[in-house]
């Protein structure tokens, strides 16, 4: 009841800051470089069309008025019209999010399941043959661009070895796309039961996860090796050391006590997937949600990167939110 | 009568990089069956590390250089961490300051005790739960029905150290290691908490090793002292053999800091100075008032001054009977 009431006071919170982030998305995104109607008219269009454009496109209006206009419509659930694919920008979202979503939960929840473990394993065992390769991986992954690792992945598994599909996207052209249920391709062809599309689906989606999980697991990995290491000499883990607890019930108390901070990093690795996820699908060709912004940026279309900033930092808090309401099970301390 | 505890010639270090620094500088000590001995000193004595080797429980950067333990016929020091962890809890119990910070903070104070009687019984959880509530009881605190259930930060500072005791005695072991029990505790709790251990002590015929900075504690609850200072025991005797006539020039400081302070708080603010490193002779040399050439040049052994009651100090005879001012 309490966890109940305390989530839909942080539910309510998240209205103002999108209020706040949606105006400064609003006025950032106008400082672009690039007249949008000017891209839009083409390189041998007159001045006057141009000018006939920025009327159309409401351009020509002071900025307040723009700002409200688009707020009005937000809130009526039109995020306007995308000037480079002529389709409400709903709708090219509505399309491409799956794909998205599925790259970045994929990472993230092989991340989580495969980081903490080895993380509490080379806190335990320390100086073991694990943890120097551990610490090399660390290093390497810390300085290593999340689009540049992707780039190598597919010289070495496509492009030497044909072990792997290259990056064309989501799916063999050859194979059809299975029909649509959540949008996601691998999903809806394990739903479906349309095994050729599945395994092609997986068979692609190996090097983008691969990539994202080889920069980012390293995060949680390293914060919590780091904090079940602090936890295992903590006064009360000593005590229960001292005190003859079983080995078992010694690093359940430490992992226990390390899981706060751990979750606080996952959040934070989540958040970095969305922006890594961005490069990543254009190495890919992914054709998901990241792609789409960044050729949104490229040819100063502001609406759906309007949208795209709005819905990221939407994820973003949600994903906070997430981790406080974590937090608020974990730690009985923790009162409202 | 073989004794319980015999801590013979221990020496222990703490390594740094820039070079080990000597915490133990060769301690002996025994605790017979049954008995209760208080551990003074000041802080940085060694009394603490002193605690934590017996139970062998120092880890890196902390060496152990040389010396033995032995304990009801074991070598504790020659021992692995599982063969430890079968005497550890239940044959010696420890307690710490700060009891709030010994206790798992996410986890229901009941089910803790629950972990420690299980780690060495083989029942099932709800058993080991009833014990628990059992064990609350034991130490006096009230509704232990419910208190089973509640989380270290919603317990007090007194109540946290019942808990501490609770656990350190559900196995009735023979040797309770009582580490500063009181530290941060105020006057009466801390009164209610060393009554209430030293019931218990004597309940189960347990040995006490009551570690301490106050004169007036030890007195009280301990049949024998021993003073450390600079990870050595200088004096060991007989509680009233010691208050009567302290043969160590630093005992001799102590007691009268220990007056003082009951006279005039302020005091004992003053007796806090830095430690020479004296690679020769007596540590205390630079403090002693009654220092001789003698003391400079080589370290006296713990002599005794008459039957139980021994000291480290060249002029231990003449500061018993009071023949000099230390």
């Amino acid at each position: 009841m309490r966890f109940a009431k305390y989530a839909g006071r942080r539910l309510i919170f998240l209205v103002p800051q999108l209020f706040v982030v949606s105006i400064i998305v609003f006025f950032l995104v106008r400082l672009l470089p690039g007249d949008p109607a000017f891209l839009m008219a083409g390189q041998f269009a007159t001045e006057e069309r141009i000018e006939e454009l920025r009327s159309t496109m409401g351009l020509d209006q002071p900025l307040y008025d723009q700002y409200a206009r688009y707020v009005t419509n937000v809130l009526q659930g039109d995020f306007g019209h995308s000037w480079r694919t002529s389709q409400p920008v709903i709708e090219d979202i509505k399309q491409r999010l799956p794909a998205t979503l599925e790259l970045v939960l994929l990472t993230g929840f092989i991340s989580v399941a495969l980081g903490i473990p080895i993380g509490i394993y080379t806190a335990v065992k320390k100086r073991g043959i694990a943890d120097r390769v551990l610490f090399g991986y660390g290093m390497l992954a810390g300085s290593i661009p999340d689009f540049w690792l992707g780039l190598i992945l597919i010289f070495v598994f496509f492009s030497l070895t044909g072990i792997l599909p290259g990056p064309i996207g989501q799916l063999d052209p050859i194979v059809s796309t299975p029909p649509r249920i959540t949008g996601a391709i691998a999903l809806d062809a394990l739903l479906g039961g349309h095994w050729e599309a599945f395994k092609s689906a997986v068979l692609h989606l190996i090097l983008p996860v691969a990539t994202l999980t080889l920069v980012y697991m390293t995060l949680i990995i390293k914060n919590t090796r780091t904090m079940v290491e602090e936890m295992m000499n903590s006064d009360f883990v000593q005590h229960a050391r001292a005190m003859g607890f079983k080995r078992s019930i010694q690093l359940r108390y430490a992992v226990r006590n390390a899981l706060p901070p751990v979750v606080t990093v996952v959040g934070i690795v989540f958040w970095f997937l969305l922006g890594g996820a961005v490069l990543v699908e254009t190495v890919f060709a992914w054709g998901g949600l990241g792609q789409y912004a960044v050729e949104s940026v490229i040819s100063s279309d502001y609406a759906p990167l309007q949208a795209f900033v709005l819905l990221a930092a939407v994820f973003t808090l949600l994903v906070f939110l997430l981790v406080d309401l974590a937090y608020f099970v974990i730690d009985p301390r923790i009162k409202t | 009568m073989e004794p319980l505890l015999a801590v013979d010639d221990v020496r222990v270090s703490f390594e740094k990089e820039s070079g080990a620094v000597a915490v133990l500088n060769g301690v002996d000590l025994s605790v017979q069956p049954g008995e209760s001995i208080g551990i003074v000193g000041e802080s940085g004595a060694g009394k603490t590390v002193l605690v934590r080797t017996i139970l062998n429980l120092l880890q890196e950067p902390w060496k152990v250089h040389q010396g033995q333990i032995r304990f009801d016929g074991e070598d504790l020091l020659a021992k692995q961490e599982e063969e430890l962890r079968q005497i550890r809890g239940v044959k010696i119990a420890l307690t710490s300051p700060e009891p709030r910070k010994q206790l798992n903070p996410l986890v229901r104070v009941g089910e803790q005790l629950a972990h420690g009687i299980r780690a060495h019984r083989k029942i099932t959880r709800k058993e080991a739960l009833e014990l628990a509530v059992e064990a609350l009881e034991s130490v006096g605190i009230p509704d232990p029905h419910l208190r089973v259930r509640s989380y270290p930060h919603e317990l007090s500072g007194g109540m946290c150290q019942r808990v501490v005791i609770a656990m350190a005695l559900s196995h009735s072991p023979k040797l309770l290691l009582a580490d500063e029990p009181t530290a941060g505790l105020d006057v009466t709790i801390a009164r209610q908490i060393l009554d209430l251990m030293a019931e218990l002590v004597h309940e189960f015929g347990s040995s006490l090793m009551l570690v301490s900075r106050d004169m007036g504690v030890v007195a009280h609850y301990c049949q024998r002292v021993a003073v450390m200072y600079a990870g050595q025991i200088v004096e060991v005797g007989e509680t009233e053999v010691f208050y009567g006539a302290a043969a160590h020039p630093y005992s001799r400081h102590l007691l009268r800091a220990a007056r003082a302070a009951r006279d005039d708080r302020r005091a004992a603010a003053a007796t806090v100075e830095a430690r020479a490193a004296a690679a020769h002779g007596c540590a205390y040399t630079p403090r002693c008032p009654v220092a001789i050439t003698a003391c400079e040049q080589s370290t006296p052994a713990l002599e005794p001054v008459e039957d139980g009651h021994a000291a480290r100090c060249f002029r231990r005879g003449e500061v018993a009977r009071g023949e000099v001012q230390a």
